[in-house]
């Protein structure tokens, strides 16, 4: 598939529109996808306006962007740097997204904080399946489990509090949360870690070779 | 092994993955690809979340939708196949942007016989506007910094059927070239433009006059002189807004 979407991309950078048109319906859901998910950890400034109109705003002008002034961006993309096309673009979307949230006369829409009493904040650690916990392949697999098992939002919590290190202020203040609700959403976050990482371990004791990521479900048992 | 611990390592997994920023499932959902079941269970993932709008906000988009984006960026991948002005006419002098009045409202009254024209109002948000309001009549122009975003909507004040067509110039410093920024048209015959000022209007700054004209296709005076001199007429509407790039380095 990745090859077929390569080819696409050479085709429509010679001018075909048969193949320009077909890389433009693969690369929206991916833009679509990042442009929710940028303005998801932006909610505190984008408040009261239709997402779903805001997001195709959005991706159309990042689509144009892509092919404006014989597609400049779109041609500066190198699979040697090692990014995906879809990749490449999803950040393109990212900045785009960025771009007008910051200039902060946009609003799309707010976001209710997650009610904190229905959840418990977490502390210290939690037990099972340390086991499995010891090397980088399992990380691996727990970490391909997880991002399938992540809402848009999830995986913007996820980027913000784990790889930023970001402050709980700091989400607090983006996404238009309580205190509780982000402790409250890294247990229940981290709770899953535990799960995955039990059944890999009952999968590796039991001589099996660990499961594709994409079965679970959420709330499956593990 | 303790949270923290456990979640240092977590991010280490995530700077071995160099697709770690996608979303396969949701892609999925938004290309229209995922079926009732695996739609129930991201709604579920969502919901445990606090996310309850991200199915809804991510259904695949409408055909007409689709249509439209290809179409933008059709027009945006080769603008002169949208610009019918010949080369050696697209070079002219205006009477000076002060020839436009500098107002985010402008109201174009062609008379309305068979196909002509409705009459047409063009709204301008910029970057001290609402770019979603219609801003009121003013005397100064629409001021664009580096981070602005242009909103542009010529907009009839009944829906029109039958072809259109859209030229586009843009004036600085009395000159006036076709502007290639990228446009909507809409099957009622609503033009729209919309994006970055950055991305939309190039140079440094300094005032701008936006020229826009709307019309049947033939119509539509062929040159940029043409279209300085030209009153709005039946079949056409022409439109001028007074912009003004701010902040660039």
């Amino acid at each position: 598939m990745a090859d077929d979407l390569k080819t696409t991309l050479e085709h429509a950078l010679a001018g075909d529109a048969a193949s320009t048109s077909a890389l433009v319906r693969e690369l929206l859901p991916v833009v679509q996808v990042r442009v929710y998910r940028s303005l998801v950890a932006r909610s505190r400034a984008a408040r009261g306006r239709d997402v779903r109109q805001e997001i195709e705003d959005i991706a159309q002008e990042v689509l144009c962007r892509l092919f404006i002034d014989d597609a400049r961006v779109l041609r500066s993309w190198d699979a040697a740097r090692g990014l995906s096309i879809r990749n490449f673009v999803g950040l393109v979307a990212e900045r785009e997204a960025g771009h007008v949230m910051r200039s902060g006369r946009r609003s799309p829409w707010t976001h209710d904080p997650v009610d904190s009493d229905e959840l418990a904040r977490v502390g210290g650690t939690t037990e099972g399946a340390d086991g499995a916990l010891a090397s980088r392949d399992v990380f691996d697999a727990i970490w391909e489990r997880l991002k399938e098992q992540l809402s848009p939002r999830g995986c913007e919590l996820f980027q913000w509090l784990v790889v930023d290190e970001r402050s709980v202020e700091d989400v607090c203040e983006a996404f238009a949360m309580q205190p509780d609700a982000v402790y409250a959403w890294r247990s229940r976050m981290l709770k899953r870690v535990r799960e995955i990482a039990a059944q890999l371990d009952a999968d590796s004791s039991s001589g099996r070779a660990a499961p594709p990521a994409t079965p679970l479900r959420p709330n499956e048992a593990p | 092994m303790k949270d923290d611990e456990l979640l240092a390592e977590l991010k280490k997994a995530t700077a071995r993955d160099p697709e770690r920023a996608r979303s396969p499932r949701w892609e999925r959902l938004a290309k229209g690809d995922a079926d009732a079941d695996e739609r129930r269970a991201l709604d579920e993932i969502a919901r445990a979340d606090g996310d309850d709008d991200a199915v809804a906000a991510l259904a695949p988009p409408s055909d007409e939708y689709r249509a439209r984006v290809l179409d933008a960026v059709m027009r945006a991948k080769t603008p002169d196949n949208v610009r019918r002005f010949p080369m050696g006419s697209v070079v002219a002098v205006v009477a000076g942007l002060a020839m436009a009045a500098a107002v985010a409202l402008y109201v174009g009254r062609p008379r309305s016989v068979g196909d002509d024209l409705p009459a047409y109002a063009l709204t301008v948000g910029g970057s001290e506007l609402d770019v979603r309001g219609a801003p009121a009549p003013s005397a100064a122009p629409a001021r664009l910094g580096p981070d602005a975003r242009l909103r542009l909507v010529v907009r009839p004040e009944r829906q029109v059927a039958g072809p259109l067509e859209v030229h586009l110039f843009i004036a600085r410093d009395g000159n006036v070239t076709p502007w290639s920024a990228p446009y909507d048209l809409s099957s009622a015959g609503v033009v729209q433009i919309s994006g970055p000022a950055t991305m939309l209007i190039e140079g440094p700054n300094g005032p701008r006059e936006i020229v826009v004209a709307v019309g049947r296709p033939g119509s539509v005076p062929a040159t940029a002189a043409e279209l300085a001199r030209a009153p709005s007429s039946a079949k056409y509407v022409v439109f001028r807004a007074a912009v003004e790039i701010i902040g660039r380095p």
